[in-house]
């Protein structure tokens, strides 16, 4: 924000009474029309008669316009980039998983304004630029470890039916081996391979085993 | 302007930022608009005043019991019909 004293006619009216001014202006009303609202105001008026000076006139207007209104201006446009500076933040910040509208989300943005207001404009886009690829990097790094997590949950599981698999053939084998038909089919030396594991399966699963396919 | 005015004049640009009563001190004391240094108590008694008109807003952050303070929709409105005058 920048202070200025103004020592012009128009310099010296009311500070709300140059800021309506101001925004006249910058809305393109017309010189003339902004002369008739100024001097028509009791403010204008008094001022006037306190200084002994006649009428605002398109010189004062003029002259305003390249001094009290640009400066105005200048400040507008600071005001601007602090407010796009912490939009920016705040977005930032809650990118980063916060809560938008909570306390430690605001308190965030305030450290990231730190930042941004200390860097100059072409830094604040490379700055603003890298966080979002930061941001994007840690969506894809949290996909990954996400993607890891799956496939060590799927894995456990795998190793855990293999176990179950393993435990539950190891039972089976103790108990088929107490079976008197079993031992006969499984030492007949009568029978090949097939023949012997085609009867062993039926004597085992009974019905289950038919239509069974044993993948050659 | 006065210290209240100030306080205003940079909070509401900021919003929804919300700093403490020190940083606050600190960024106007560095912004050369004020006549004497002020304190972080001289920020705290304008921001109850101000809390009082309801243009700002006292917030307790949970994780470390600090205090913080962000304008409020009315300190905000105040701040336009001002002329929107910002502390850089």
């Amino acid at each position: 924000m920048t202070t200025r004293c103004y020592r012009s006619k128009i310099g010296r009216l009311p500070f709300a009474v140059r800021n309506e001014l101001n925004e006249r202006i910058r809305d393109g009303v017309g010189g003339p029309e902004i002369l008739a609202w100024l001097n028509g105001l009791k403010e204008t008026r008094r001022i006037l008669r306190e200084i002994k000076s006649g009428d605002v006139n398109a010189q004062n207007l003029t002259d305003w316009r390249s001094s009290g209104y640009a400066d105005w201006l200048e400040d507008q446009g600071q005001a601007d980039r602090i407010r796009r500076l912490a939009e920016m933040s705040s977005t930032i910040a809650a990118s980063a998983g916060g809560n938008a509208a909570g306390v430690g989300c605001n308190i965030a943005a305030a450290a990231i304004m730190d930042i941004l207001e200390k860097a100059d404009e072409e830094n604040v886009a490379d700055l603003a630029k890298a966080l979002v690829q930061l941001r994007a990097g840690e969506n894809a790094a949290q996909k990954l470890a996400l993607a890891k997590e799956k496939n060590a949950i799927a894995e456990e599981q795998l190793s855990l039916s293999r176990a179950k698999f393993e435990r539950d053939t190891a039972r089976l084998f103790v108990k088929w081996a107490q079976n008197k038909d079993a031992v006969a089919l499984a030492t007949d030396r009568r029978l090949g391979g097939d023949e012997k594991t085609e009867r062993l399966g039926r004597l085992m699963f009974g019905d289950l085993w038919e239509g069974a396919d044993d993948g050659k | 302007m006065n210290l209240k005015q100030l306080i205003i004049a940079f909070l509401s640009p900021r919003y929804p930022a919300a700093y403490t009563e020190q940083s606050i001190a600190l960024r106007l004391n560095a912004s050369g608009l004020l006549d004497a240094r002020v304190t972080a108590e001289d920020v705290a008694d304008a921001l109850r005043a101000l809390h009082k008109l309801g243009m700002v807003d006292l917030k307790i952050d949970q994780l470390d019991n600090s205090a913080v303070w962000q304008v409020t929709q009315e300190g905000s409105k105040r701040w336009v019909l001002e002329g929107r005058m910002t502390v850089v």
